[in-house]
């Protein structure tokens, strides 16, 4: 049977237990008939080995395990001790059952039901901090992200800021608290993982609260840039709707200096293209092209099949090279005899493609190299700039 | 690179765009336009030309140099923009008339929502401002002057922003249109501008 179905059956036991924390148990089911459930000490054992219930042998006591119980509360809704106040109520606690704990130890009783009330609550402090840490900061990021009023998000923030505070005096207390009382309380739990485990949450959260307080703090920043920002506007409108925004404002300087942007407008459009001839020059770039008929790219060579299988094989291999193009740029870097151009001249590139390699290399790699202008070497009706390592010449 | 003279340089560049020639033609397109280039937009293609200038860019600014444009990468806020490298009176009153255009909306925009100035692939609901704007007192100052319906009128200022490259529909039926990064230049010039009081 799956634990969730023992669950069920016996949910009227674990109410029980929810509401009065324990029950004294001596491993007969007959007590259990008073519950109303069909459940045997069978099943009581089982939930207790998967740690659904526990029970404590000297006292006879079975109470709910405390993830169990806490499941219980958050499904009835009874979970109300989560705000941040609630860690002050858990230290109180613990300090009522210590010195109920001294009292009991005084007339040699035993003090079990203190003890598990100690584990309890000292494991209630991280989870109320975590759900608090949690809220706070999903709430942040959400008011920042979605919330569209400026004031609103600003209160918003600014009270997760406060928030923020209020965990991390509560944490505090709670650290110094635990840190102080560390000895008396290891003597009474007989576990040390507990607290170690708590003081280990505890710098978790440090850490965490840390970052969404630098969160928070870049948001209301934020926020107060984008209020100013607002501000700015709304007056550079009214001062428009004046007629007064050219004489009071820098906006020309800004727009002679920084705004140059053209607009889709008619006008603009007609004196870009007048001015700017970049159609003629498109045009002549295209015309070069099929003068020169040009099918071939240097980065298409892989692609356009057709071009490819007219090449002869020996081609094919040259052509091959020079697809990997930082391969070639490498051999020619290590041989120290030819300029780039003569190089790819000795390696019987097409002549089509030195210029467009030249640009390559030039626009890619021209921090390393030596480009002389004065010197031009000319293929055909060409002529290039020597290309020359840089490095090489230092040496 | 700066030794080249420029004629040979303008061999060289030719050279390259014809490597690139799709790329050169839309980015060439753009330019004429004055359209922006955004990385967050709907468009594959204008994305793919963002990344293609964002990686050559040299090569691109280079190339547009040479016919008076220059193009202007803002990689932090992800858009691109051409602007005439050459001085013209004309050409900045015509430029910042229609940046009033859209400035006269921002006040009404940003008080609605500001959302729209800071969070980065931001989506507005058309509804959704309607129904503020049917609320608030504040923002009803904005349109007073107008014979339009509240709709009409937030229509009117999303298809004007839409035109000028600001904004682009992300949904036809629920009307919800996507920020786009170039709306953060218009917040860039708003802060360029010094008003007297803050000049003084």
């Amino acid at each position: 049977m799956s634990v969730f179905k023992t669950i069920h059956k016996t949910s009227p036991l674990i109410e029980h237990l929810s509401k009065n924390e324990e029950l004294n148990y001596d491993g007969f089911s007959d007590i259990l008939e008073s519950f109303d459930t069909k459940v045997d000490s069978k099943l009581i054992v089982q939930l207790i080995d998967k740690e659904v219930l526990d029970y404590d042998e000297f006292q006879s006591l079975l109470t709910l395990d405390y993830q169990t119980s806490e499941f219980v509360n958050h499904l009835r809704g009874t979970d109300k001790d989560i705000n941040i106040e609630a860690v002050n109520k858990q230290i109180q606690s613990i300090k009522n059952s210590l010195l109920d704990v001294r009292r009991r130890k005084n007339k040699n009783e035993n003090y079990n039901k203190e003890r598990r009330n100690i584990i309890k609550r000292l494991r209630n402090i991280p989870s109320i901090l975590k759900y608090n840490y949690i809220t706070v900061r999903n709430s942040s990021v959400i008011s920042f992200q979605t919330e569209n009023n400026i004031e609103i998000k600003k209160n918003h923030l600014k009270n997760c800021k406060k928030e923020l505070n209020n965990i991390v005096d509560a944490f505090e207390t709670a650290r110094v608290f635990i840190t102080k009382k560390r000895k008396i309380l290891h003597q009474v739990i007989e576990d040390n993982r507990i607290i170690d485990m708590v003081l280990g949450y505890f710098n978790e959260v440090n850490k965490a609260i840390v970052d969404t307080r630098k969160d928070i703090s870049f948001y209301l920043n934020k926020t107060l840039e984008n209020e100013n920002l607002l501000k700015k506007i709304k007056k550079i409108g009214s001062l428009n709707k004046q007629g007064l925004l050219e004489e009071n404002t820098n906006i020309q300087e800004v727009f002679g200096t920084f705004y140059k942007h053209k607009k889709n407008t008619k006008k603009s459009k007609l004196n870009l293209i007048r001015d700017c001839e970049l159609i003629d020059f498109q045009d002549k770039i295209r015309d070069e092209i099929e003068r020169r008929d040009i099918r071939l790219d240097l980065l298409k060579i892989g692609a356009e099949k057709k071009v490819y299988d007219e090449v002869d094989t020996q081609k094919k291999v040259n052509l091959i090279q020079l697809v990997d193009f930082k391969n070639l740029y490498k051999k020619f870097y290590v041989q120290d005899e030819l300029d780039f151009v003569n190089y790819l001249v000795s390696l019987k590139v097409e002549e089509n493609k030195i210029s467009p390699l030249v640009a390559k290399t030039i626009i890619e790699y021209h921090i390393n190299l030596e480009i002389d202008v004065s010197n031009r070497v000319v293929i055909r009706d060409m002529s290039y700039p020597t290309i020359t390592q840089k490095i090489k010449k230092r040496f | 690179m700066n030794e080249l003279d420029m004629q040979a340089l303008e061999n060289y560049l030719r050279s390259a765009s014809r490597a690139f020639q799709n790329e050169f033609e839309s980015l060439y397109l753009k330019a004429i336009n004055g359209s922006f280039i955004n990385s967050n937009s709907f468009d594959s293609k204008e994305r793919l030309l963002y990344s293609f200038v964002e990686k050559n860019y040299m090569l691109v600014n280079n190339y547009f140099r040479l016919i008076g444009v220059e193009i202007i990468k803002e990689t932090e806020d992800g858009y691109c923009y051409f602007t005439s490298s050459k001085e013209d009176a004309d050409d900045v009153s015509q430029s910042y008339n229609s940046y009033i255009k859209i400035l006269d909306y921002l006040p009404f925009l940003l008080s609605a929502d500001i959302n729209i100035s800071s969070v980065k692939n931001y989506e507005v609901k058309i509804s959704d401002l309607e129904q503020k704007l049917d609320i608030n007192i504040e923002l009803k100052d904005f349109i007073t002057n107008t014979k339009k319906t509240h709709r009409e009128y937030i229509d009117q200022i999303f298809k004007d922003l839409e035109s000028a490259g600001y904004v682009q529909k992300s949904d036809v039926k629920a009307s919800k249109y996507l920020v786009l990064n170039s709306m953060k230049h218009i917040i860039k010039l708003a802060n360029y501008i010094k008003i007297e009081d803050e000049v003084n």
